[in-house]
């Protein structure tokens, strides 16, 4: 009896493993499938948001024309709010009216893995960890293990079709799970080559301009960065409250981000303090007047002791 | 009365008074002009409210009575004394090595959580007068922003909860708005330049949940 199971058995792991070498080849791949796909695919669905203590659900819904990329990420919980990309450009509206209107300098070329794989896999580990279903779709498990302790890590449930983006979940360094992103209802559809390369090429062509500007100046360094990040935005007068304005510096290894705010001390300025917010932390440093009095906020996905550290140096 | 009185109930007040302080403010309270002692009592609670920028309630409850007419309706309470007496003597022979210690704290724990759950029996009145000050909470959410009576707490008295008085803590909620100011501007940068697509955005929600 035993005797018959065991190559039976052994036939069955074959044949599922066949097609899933066959297709997917490396975790590498997978990613660089990812990350053009996030780009030239249109795809839509129901998106639900968990951390600890907190479920929302939002609708996504990603277009690609020959102007570019355009999303729409709609509330449909709480306060009918939503988020309007158009390229660099953010819209908040709420009811329908617009409330905040963001232009986003400086695309991170790296945020499509573009050229920088290589980079990537000198901070993190990239492993396939199986197979699995989300949203009744098969996918492919890719997992981004950060190599130190300076960065979190990702566990991607990517569309064994498309290579599109159904799940999420970030990690802390200790993988222990801070907080998940999964499609609980997605459809997708492929752009015509065409559209998509235009879009492509424009997009990578706008980030690599700006992000090589910035880096040739030496004076836009942090007193203490971890290893691996560069500066890919600097924005000077960010408004972030009605009459707080702040410059803000925006550094990226290429899969984690993290931005730092510096503004002159002010009664109203925010107290020195540390919060997290599933995988964000926010650490705010004052620096006292004898010391050109300053407000240092660093808000990002990196672990608590990062932040920590980066703000301190100042 | 003395300052040394009310330096006393000043010590109580702050959770720092020492057993003796304890034993001759209650005797303080129960001389003839012991009235004065329970009116500056009040007062202190009144001013340490307004200090701390908390005070926003119609009237101040007082329980004094109520406690009186339970105290009154207690049956034996010399027997329980005599049981409690008993418990503590065991208590203290054996209370020799730290172990015992958290092991005697542990139990008492466990006693409380065993008696808590039906305080309209048979309770001494100590225990009930327990049960109902529960009914003073805070009711600040334990990480932050994430969920929405940020900065709300609620006190209440007893079973007077629902005329009880709101507060709210201002400067607190203003902070609160600040950041998620830093937050929406982190998260729209790594919408448009990260991995993920628009899905960061949807971090903002529980960032947005009170406005």
């Amino acid at each position: 009896m035993i005797r018959k199971v065991i190559p039976a058995v052994s036939l069955i792991s074959v044949l599922m493993l066949s097609p899933f070498v066959h297709a997917a080849d490396s975790a590498d791949q997978w990613l660089q499938r990812f990350t053009e796909a996030m780009h030239s695919y249109e795809y839509s669905g129901v998106l639900v948001y968990s951390r600890e203590g907190q479920l929302d659900a939002v609708e996504l819904s990603h277009n690609v024309s020959e102007q570019g990329e355009q999303a729409r990420l709609s509330y449909l919980d709480g306060l009918p709010r939503e988020f309007v990309q158009d390229g660099g450009q953010i819209t908040q509206k709420i009811s329908g009216e617009i409330v905040a209107n963001d232009r986003i300098q400086g695309r991170n070329p790296s945020g499509r893995f573009s050229g920088g794989l290589e980079q990537i896999k000198r901070y993190y580990q990239l492993q396939l960890k199986g197979q699995g279903r989300v949203v009744d779709r098969p996918a492919v498990i890719v997992e981004i293990i950060p190599r130190d302790n300076q960065r979190l890590g990702y566990r991607l449930w990517l569309d064994k079709e498309s290579a599109l983006l159904l799940k999420s979940v970030t990690l802390d360094p200790l993988a222990r799970e801070l907080e998940t992103f999964q499609f609980t209802s997605f459809s997708f559809e492929a752009k015509s080559e065409s559209d998509a390369n235009i879009s492509s090429e424009s997009m990578s062509h706008q980030g690599s301009l700006v992000s090589s500007s910035v880096n040739r100046d030496p004076s836009k360094t942090l007193p203490w960065t971890p290893e691996g990040f560069e500066l890919f935005m600097e924005n000077q007068s960010v408004e972030v409250s009605d009459n707080h304005l702040a410059n803000m510096h925006s550094w990226s290894d290429g899969v984690s981000t993290f931005s730092v705010f510096v503004e002159p001390l002010r009664a109203d300025s925010l107290k020195e303090g540390q919060h997290q917010y599933g995988a964000t932390v926010v650490v705010v440093r004052s620096i006292p007047e004898q010391n050109q009095g300053r407000v240092i906020t660093v808000v990002g996905e990196i672990p608590l002791h990062t932040a920590q550290k980066i703000a301190a140096a100042f | 009365m003395s300052d040394n009185i009310h330096q006393s109930l000043s010590h109580l007040m702050d959770n720092e008074a020492d057993e003796l302080e304890l034993r001759r403010l209650l005797k303080a309270c129960d001389e003839p002009d012991g009235n004065g002692l329970a009116d500056t009592w009040h007062r202190y609670h009144l001013v340490r409210s307004v200090l701390h920028k908390e005070f926003e309630q119609e009237h101040l409850v007082d329980i004094a009575d109520r406690i009186s007419v339970a105290l009154e309706q207690e049956p034996e309470p010399a027997k329980r004394r005599r049981l409690f007496e008993a418990w503590r003597l065991k208590a203290s022979e054996i209370s020799d090595t730290w172990m015992a210690k958290g092991a005697i704290a542990a139990s008492v724990a466990a006693a409380v959580v065993m008696l808590l759950p039906n305080p309209s029996q048979d309770l001494p009145v100590a225990q009930k007068l327990t049960v109902q000050s529960t009914g003073y909470q805070q009711t600040l959410p334990a990480r932050g922003l994430q969920q929405s009576p940020i900065g709300v707490q609620r006190v209440s008295a007893g079973a007077n909860a629902a005329e009880g008085y709101r507060l709210i803590d201002n400067q607190r909620l203003r902070q609160e708005q600040l950041i998620r100011g830093y937050l929406l501007q982190h998260s729209e940068y790594v919408a448009t330049n990260g991995t993920h697509g628009m899905m960061p955005m949807a971090r903002v929600s529980g960032y947005q949940t009170l406005d």
